[in-house]
């Protein structure tokens, strides 16, 4: 921890407007004129009759960039006569110099700054931050190290880079930040984006998961219960070098967030705020006008074969030529269930400390209505970071954090409210004129639930969750080199979930008469306590010395022990009296049902580490964990998880340093190769697919049977088959890399790694006739290869018009070939195949080759299926060349993983000016999707507005086929094609933000330090070929999902 | 200062990590037993019995078997439950879902369950279970070995015997031929019979009855009476008709009202019911008066509706037209009701308005003596012609539906005609019809004649043994091979 408070960047600057890659291109020279600007404008300059060889009392105070006076800075006079000084806690001090003496401003953190008191008593100097390549420092496993001395794959985001965008969830903010690390916001959803995040592409096939280890001051945590705010920075740990030391977990890479700790100096109050319209990005085109969707209703099922159920054409004609909407409507029911959300979020952080001691208070708000009805998410973040020195041996602290989140949404989801809106028929509205909710216009219609009337009626799931995280540590100096640090944590998890079910009935649009119930699936009140209590106690010994002034070297070792008990308990009720009264003993005694359990994990880990490097020339690291886990049998328990690495810096070597190359700042090559653990299977007993007991037989309450009709009897049945010797899945990841700095602005990263994990955990594949679930065995292997590639440029006008302005701009690219290398037997899904040498659920579905055109054509064509195929009907390709179609001709599709990913992101900054731009994209990337929204009238949802161009005998479309009716199209419109397969790949404009800072001449006249407004759009372009919806999504299946959000934002920096 | 507070905080260290915790990685499940702690007490085996009985539970076996019907001339299955679409259009392949797959699985779910009980019980010692409980524990067991290998059997043919719980080691299994199978089956529906008690089922509490086996038997021999060609085996339907005649004097009798074998209220002491499969609301309940009579889960043909005589007193029994009325107890469906027709026989007055709340708990009934009786008239016919005692078994259920005698002039032929048609009529939407068509031989000539269809039909003669799911061959290294012609 010795850089905890050495930490080399600037506190609670949110507002900062540039990176960390831009901070340390500024040269000194550039703020020492930016100083004298503000020296000038603020009046500040004030001449001093000079008077040579007098003593002069001089004054000033001393600033961060950021207008921040520090306290306890240095100041010397150069030639070393006089005494020197330190500044108070506003920053102020004051000395006796002779005039014309040249002052030395020292602080530990900022470059050091010579002041000539020749011209000047009233002093305002300002430090510019210390963070030079050199000197810039990066959170690793338990520790830090010098960015220039990393032999492994580590990348880094400063938190104020992730709270440009104004989103409330701090893992979407981390999109596109980092080669090799994607992350897919499956949806806008309040509170619930269902974030896929994946590093260096898909490590395994194993249920143990593909999620990477999220650690938040050390201890595992989640990005969603994370204020934004609190970020300090995020190191992202991609190869098995830098990952090791958290082994048995690591596999997947490894998310460091360190939270932001408060400086010493004066206390600093931020607040900032920002509040938006939220969108959806995109939205179905549909078919609203009832007598257009009721004339294509009759053609789709006439062409089904279905003569019944059809709407008669008087009543075509009586909603053709209605005056009267209200009795006759074209509802579109998109527009009622969606509409614009306005949202807002609110942060006070209080910081500051003494020498010893330093404090980071902070409280966040967010009030995140949706854009669909029925949605609603808020949050609340506190935050309380401590650090102290108590003696000089002794430092302690504490990291202490609580969220609370309020989630409602339909009790069935999003999409299936989705489902729902869009199963609508535009021939009737959801309610009565009087108010009643409706079912249907016509009793042969069809459709889904009326979400309004769920809406309405609160027929909604709610969830109160809060996360209570407490970490207490300590650093004790033994001796010269060698320190011990040791953390506790305690974290908490508590969910308290309703499912409130009323009995709403429905009435028909036209007679008013009762309908039918409103589907609420079953109804009653249930009530979820679930609570997930999770301890980790680590303890190490770090001893670092430099031997001869060239062996530099570091060893530490340490233990951590990990236990995990999670538990629930769940009521319910089935007869409510009364609508209002929503907790359990209102409800009737008849029919009542509980649930509850408990289960239980533990790991236990030994780690070290040793770090040795010659001169800061020649590096070298080595790493090994070993871990045991309750998950496994005691005999198999323990796995060890070595890595090596080393790094050269070429440029630090003689012949390079004397050639002069003035372009090349820093060039180091780097290599790693290590091995990681997987143990996070579970095994799936009775319908909970989280039951950690994955290698014990065990046997089930299931299977109850009433043989008297009276009485229920338990039964008990073994379900699944056992397999006790399963080991760790283990990963290997190979890494070469380099780092390089040019023309002293332009930083390159590249990496190559190769990470296969084999011993793969995994169901096994048994035969049916065990007639058992399959047990968990260690079988499969796969691959994932690939490249990063960074850079960054950064630079500063210094001369002209546009003299001052700054600017950086940067890219990043990455790519990975995904191999399933060892599986068994290949295993083909709806229109997926997995089998060896090919990607993970290759796409694999009949190729869609056209349409028919006429009869001729299909009496010529290879016969399709048991198909009755029809002029307007899909070809499929023949692809085995036997003269007949079925599912021998399905074939390989690509686009399952995108070919690359990329981002693209500028800052630019001009007097009070700042602007910065993300765009990122996805590459190759195809998405299968069907049902809702791509087959018209599944379950009565309106046609697009794409089926106006349908083919007919009129119309014979080459791209759209004939239309069908719902879940009764045949079999040769609904089969997996690739005319269901979608093009997603798209490049976006994630965000947009423009500043203004108000000049400090004006705001410090009220007392306020800073003020920066900005206005912000997240996601407010995109170029996409992907029909109705939104591209980014996280995966093939049913087309509808929540829509992510378009927003537009304004909002407030202060500081005080 | 520093020393006492290092060397203090070491030993707490050191007891928390050591001393404290010395089974820290020992975690064992908290809610569930570890099966070596099982298997010792008699209440033990009775849990894993009723597991055994609990196995029929499943939709398929049960609540669901009205599903069976939609891949026949009976009915449409608008939701294409089972994979019934498919079937129908004769879209079969190994690689299929629905029925094809999951016949497959789910009966070997249950033998699973039945083989480790067998097992366990073959190896114990106590003394908690005397050799009377372990009788009928055997013959309890046996019977559902025998039933579930029978489903096997008439759809796959050929299979994997498994007699025995299976490994990771052993668990690929090859096929045996079909005959052997049978053997299997006739062999365990014996020792059901030999082991079972000798009561009545309305008095065996929900437990397995000796009649409850012999009407397995029956339904067994009948299947098999039938050659490649629908020939009938004389020696076989002579078996039949000897187990028809034994349960005929057991002492059941028909239900003097039809619809009062499908209702809760009026099933427990039924005396037609031979054995069904048990249900209790609202914890062990079904969504049976939702799915049929609000979701329209099944429609029944109109080719079907009308095949009914004028005066059968089942149609409005066993077919409701628009909406489901019980005297004027009128629930709308509020699903599209495709054919204009549903399925009303399995549904429930008193549940009205049938929805998500719905909670059913009609018991299943697996055999009912009125299928005793058709079975004793089809194989006696087939044995001597139209006798009285065909005539009189026939007419015992006509009287019941509100018809009249059968001619006494019908020739063999034309009895069997008609035998057929009361089947069909009288047992619609119990799930036999698919197997009386496959048995019978007249698939084809049924199924690819059906015009009113909202399916195309299409039945060809491999469709009389279906392939066996295609995982299962993967997954088997080549020791499964899959049946013929797919």
């Amino acid at each position: 921890m010795k850089n905890k408070n050495m930490w080399p960047l600037p506190l609670g600057g949110k507002w900062q407007l540039l990176s960390l890659g831009t901070a340390f291109i500024f040269s000194q020279s550039t703020f020492a004129m930016l100083n004298r600007k503000e020296v000038d404008r603020n009046g500040y300059s004030i001449t001093i009759p000079f008077l040579d060889s007098q003593q002069l009392t001089i004054t000033g105070t001393v600033k961060n960039t950021k207008n921040q006076p520090l306290a306890g800075v240095t100041i010397m006079p150069k030639n070393g006569t006089g005494s020197g000084t330190s500044t108070d806690e506003n920053g102020k001090f004051s000395l006796r110099a002779a005039a014309g003496t040249t002052l030395i401003v020292k602080y530990v953190g900022y470059k050091e700054r010579e002041v000539s008191v020749s011209d000047s008593r009233l002093l305002s100097i300002q430090l510019e931050e210390d963070v030079t390549a050199m000197d810039e420092v990066v959170v690793i496993g338990f520790g830090s190290q010098k960015k220039v001395n990393l032999t492994g794959a580590v990348a880094t985001v400063k938190g104020d880079d992730l709270v440009r965008r104004p989103v409330t969830n701090a893992g979407s903010m981390l999109q596109g930040q980092v080669p090799g690390l994607r992350i897919i916001q499956n949806s806008g959803e309040p509170g619930s984006e269902g974030l896929t995040i994946r590093m260096r592409g898909q490590g395994t096939f194993s249920d143990a998961g593909n999620n990477p280890l999220v650690l938040v001051d050390g201890v595992e945590g989640n990005l969603s219960d994370v204020n934004p705010n609190d970020i300090e920075n995020v190191s992202v740990l991609k190869d098995a070098a830098s990952a090791a030391v958290y082994g048995s977990r690591a596999a997947n890479g490894v998310i460091l967030v360190t939270t932001k700790m408060g400086k010493a100096g004066r206390i600093t109050v931020d607040y900032s705020a920002n509040g938006s319209i939220h969108t959806p990005t995109k939205l179905f085109d549909l078919i609203t006008n009832s007598a257009e969707y009721m004339e294509l209703w009759n053609e789709a099922k006439v062409n089904n074969g279905i003569n019944s159920g059809l709407y008669p054409q008087e009543t075509i004609d009586l909603y053709r030529n209605a005056t009267d909407r209200v009795q006759y409507p074209n509802t579109d029911w998109l527009d009622i269930m969606f509409n614009p959300a306005f949202v807002h979020q609110h942060n006070l952080g209080i910081s500051g400390g003494s020498e010893n001691t330093q404090y980071n208070l902070s409280l966040g708000y967010v009030d995140q209505p949706g854009v669909m009805k029925g949605f609603d998410y808020k949050r609340y973040n506190v935050r309380l970071n401590m650090t102290s020195k108590v003696a000089d041996w002794l430092k302690i602290g504490a990291n202490i954090s609580a969220k609370q989140g309020d989630t409602k949404r339909p009790r069935q989801g999003a999409q299936d409210a989705f489902i729902a809106t869009l199963s609508q028929a535009p021939t009737y509205a959801p309610q009565l004129p009087d108010g009643r909710y409706t079912f249907k216009a016509y009793d042969f219609e069809y459709n889904n639930k009326n979400l309004l009337a769920i809406v309405d009626n609160d027929v909604l799931w709610k969830n109160r969750d809060y996360s209570l995280n407490f970490q207490g540590w300590f650093d004790i100096k033994l001796t010269k080199g060698l320190n011990w640090y040791s953390k506790a944590a305690l974290v908490g998890d508590f969910d308290n979930e309703s499912d409130w079910r009323p009995v709403v009935p429905l009435y028909n649009y036209h007679t008013g008469e009762f309908a039918t119930d409103l589907d609420v699936g079953g109804k009653g009140l249930g009530n979820t306590r679930r609570e997930n209590r999770y301890t980790n106690v680590f303890s190490y010994l770090k001893y670092e010395n430099i031997f001869a002034d060239v062996h530099n070297l570091e060893v530490q070792a340490g233990y951590s022990q990990e236990s995990n008990r999670q538990e629930y308990l769940y009521g319910y009720r089935r007869d409510y009296f009364n609508n209002n009264l929503k907790e359990i003993d209102a409800g009737g005694l008849a029919v009542q049902n509980s649930n509850g359990s408990a289960y239980e994990w533990a790991l236990r880990s030994f780690f070290g580490r040793l770090t040795y490097n010659y001169k800061q020339r020649y590096l070298f690291e080595a790493n090994l964990r070993y871990d045991g886990t309750s998950r496994m049998h005691p005999d198999t328990r323990w796995g060890a998880f070595p890595s090596v690495s080393a790094g050269w810096r070429v440029s630090e070597e003689s012949f390079l340093k004397n050639a002069n190359l003035n372009w090349l700042n820093n060039l180091k090559l780097r290599a790693s190769y290590g091995k990681l653990g997987n143990q996070n299977i579970n095994i799936s007993v009775a319908g909970n697919n989280s039951y950690p007991y994955p290698y014990q037989e065990i046997l089930n309450y299931t299977g109850n049977y009433s043989f008297d009709n009276t009485n229920l009897s338990t039964g008990a049945a073994q379900t699944a088959l056992a397999n006790q010797g399963l080991i760790w899945e283990e990963t290997s990841v190979a890494d070469i890399g380099a780092d390089l700095t040019l023309f002293k602005g332009l930083d390159l990263t590249f990496d190559w790694y190769r990470k296969t994990t084999s011993d793969v955990l995994r169901q096994s594949q048994i035969t049916g006739v065990v007639g058992l679930e399959a047990p968990n065995v260690n079988s499969g292997t796969m691959r994932n290869q690939g490249i990063e590639l960074s850079l960054r440029y950064s630079n500063k006008i210094a001369s002209g018009t546009f003299e001052g302005l700054s600017y950086s701009i940067g890219g990043n690219i990455d790519r990975f070939k995904n191999t399933v290398v060892k599986l068994g037997k290949q295993e083909i899904q709806e229109y997926t195949i997995r089998e060896e040498g090919r990607p993970w659920d290759t796409f694999y579905m009949l190729e869609w080759v056209g349409i028919f055109q006429n009869e001729e054509q299909i009496s010529n064509a290879p016969k399709q299926y048991n198909d009755d195929t029809k002029p307007g009907d899909l070809i499929f390709k023949d692809q085995n060349g036997d003269g007949i179609i079925n599912d021998l001709d399905r074939t390989y599709m690509k686009g399952q993983f995108p070919s690359f990913e990329y981002a693209l992101t500028g800052n630019v900054s001009w007097k009070n000016f700042d602007l910065s731009f993300m765009f990122q994209g996805v590459q190759g990337r195809n998405l299968f999707v069907n049902n809702w929204g791509t087959v018209p009238f599944v379950q009565g949802s309106p046609p697009t507005t794409e089926w106006r161009n349908r083919w007919t005998e009129e119309n014979p479309s080459l791209t759209m086929p004939r239309i069908y009716w719902g879940f009764d199209a045949p079999a040769k419109i609904r089969r997996p094609s690739s005319y269901y397969l979608q093009n997603a790949s798209y490049l976006r404009l994630k965000n947009l933000t423009i500043g203004y800072t108000i000049p400090t001449l004006v705001t410090n006249r009220i007392g306020i330090n800073k003020v920066r407004v900005f206005v912000s759009g997240d996601n407010i372009f995109t170029k996409t070929d992907y029909p109705g919806l939104d591209p980014e999504r996280s995966g093939s299946g049913t087309f509808l999902g929540y829509p992510q959000n378009k927003v537009y934002a304004f909002g407030l920096n202060v500081q005080f | 200062m520093k020393k006492i507070v290092i060397i203090t905080v070491i030993s707490l260290l050191a007891c928390f990590i050591q001393g404290c915790d010395k089974n820290f990685l020992d975690r064992d499940p908290l809610d569930k037993l570890s099966s070596n702690q099982f298997w010792q007490t008699k209440q033990d085996f009775d849990m894993a019995l009723t597991a055994i009985y609990g196995n029929l539970q499943t939709p398929m076996f049960s609540a669901g078997t009205p599903d069976w019907d939609l891949i026949t001339d009976n009915g449409y299955g608008q939701h294409n439950s089972n994979g019934s679409q498919a079937i129908v259009r004769g879209d079969i392949f190994s690689s299929s879902d629905g029925y094809i797959r999951d016949v497959y699985k789910n009966c070997y779910a249950g033998i699973a369950r039945v083989n480790i009980f067998l097992s366990k019980l073959g190896n114990y010692e106590g003394s908690a279970i005397d050799a009377t409980v372990k009788k009928i524990y055997v013959g309890e067991a046996s019977f559902m070995r025998a039933y579930y290998y029978y489903l096997l059997y008439t759809c796959y043919g050929d299979v994997p015997l498994v007699k025995e719980p299976l490994t990771l080691e052993n668990q690929i299994q090859p096929k045996v031929p079909a005959t052997e199978v049978l053997d299997f089956i006739l062999n365990e529906v014996d020792e059901a019979i030999a082991n079972l008690p000798n009561s009545l089922y309305k008095d065996a509490k929900g437990h397995l009855v000796k009649s409850s086996a012999q009407a397995l038997k029956l339904r067994i021999l009948l299947f098999i009476a039938y050659g490649q060609n629908g020939n009938v085996d004389l020696q076989i339907i002579q078996q039949a008709k000897n187990v028809a005649t034994e349960i005929m004097q057991a002492g059941y009798q028909l239900s003097p009202q039809f619809e009062s074998i499908f209702r809760s209220t009026t099933q427990e002491g039924n005396p037609e019911i031979i054995f069904s499969v048990k249900f209790l609301a609202p914890d062990n309940a079904t969504s049976m008066d939702q799915w049929y009579g609000d979701w329209l889960v099944a429609s029944p043909l109109k080719s079907f509706y009308d095949a009914f005589e004028a005066n059968d007193k089942r149609r409005d029994q066993t077919v409701f037209v628009g909406q489901v009325d019980f005297n004027g107890t009128i629930h709308k469906p509020s699903n599209n009701v495709p054919t204009g027709y549903g399925l009303k026989k399995f549904l429930s007055p008193d549940l009205i308005p049938y929805g998500y709340s719905t909670q059913s708990e009609q018991d299943w009934v697996m055999f009912r003596y009125a299928e005793v009786l058709l079975s004793f008239a089809e194989a006696e016919n087939e044995l001597s012609g139209p006798t009285i005692a065909v005539h009189d078994a026939i007419n015992s259920l006509r009287l019941r539906s509100g018809l009249g005698n059968l001619s006494k002039t019908l020739t063999k032929d034309e009895m069997r005609t008609a035998i057929r048609k009361e089947r069909r009529m009288e047992l619609a939407f119990e799930g036999f019809r698919y197997f009386d068509l496959k048995r019978w031989h007249i698939a084809e000539e049924v199924l690819n004649n059906v015009k009113d269809g909202i399916l195309t039909y299409k039945f060809e003669d491999k469709f009389y043994k279906w392939p066996l799911p295609q995982t299962e061959i993967d997954r088997s290294q080549g020791v499964l091979i899959q049946n013929p012609s797919y």
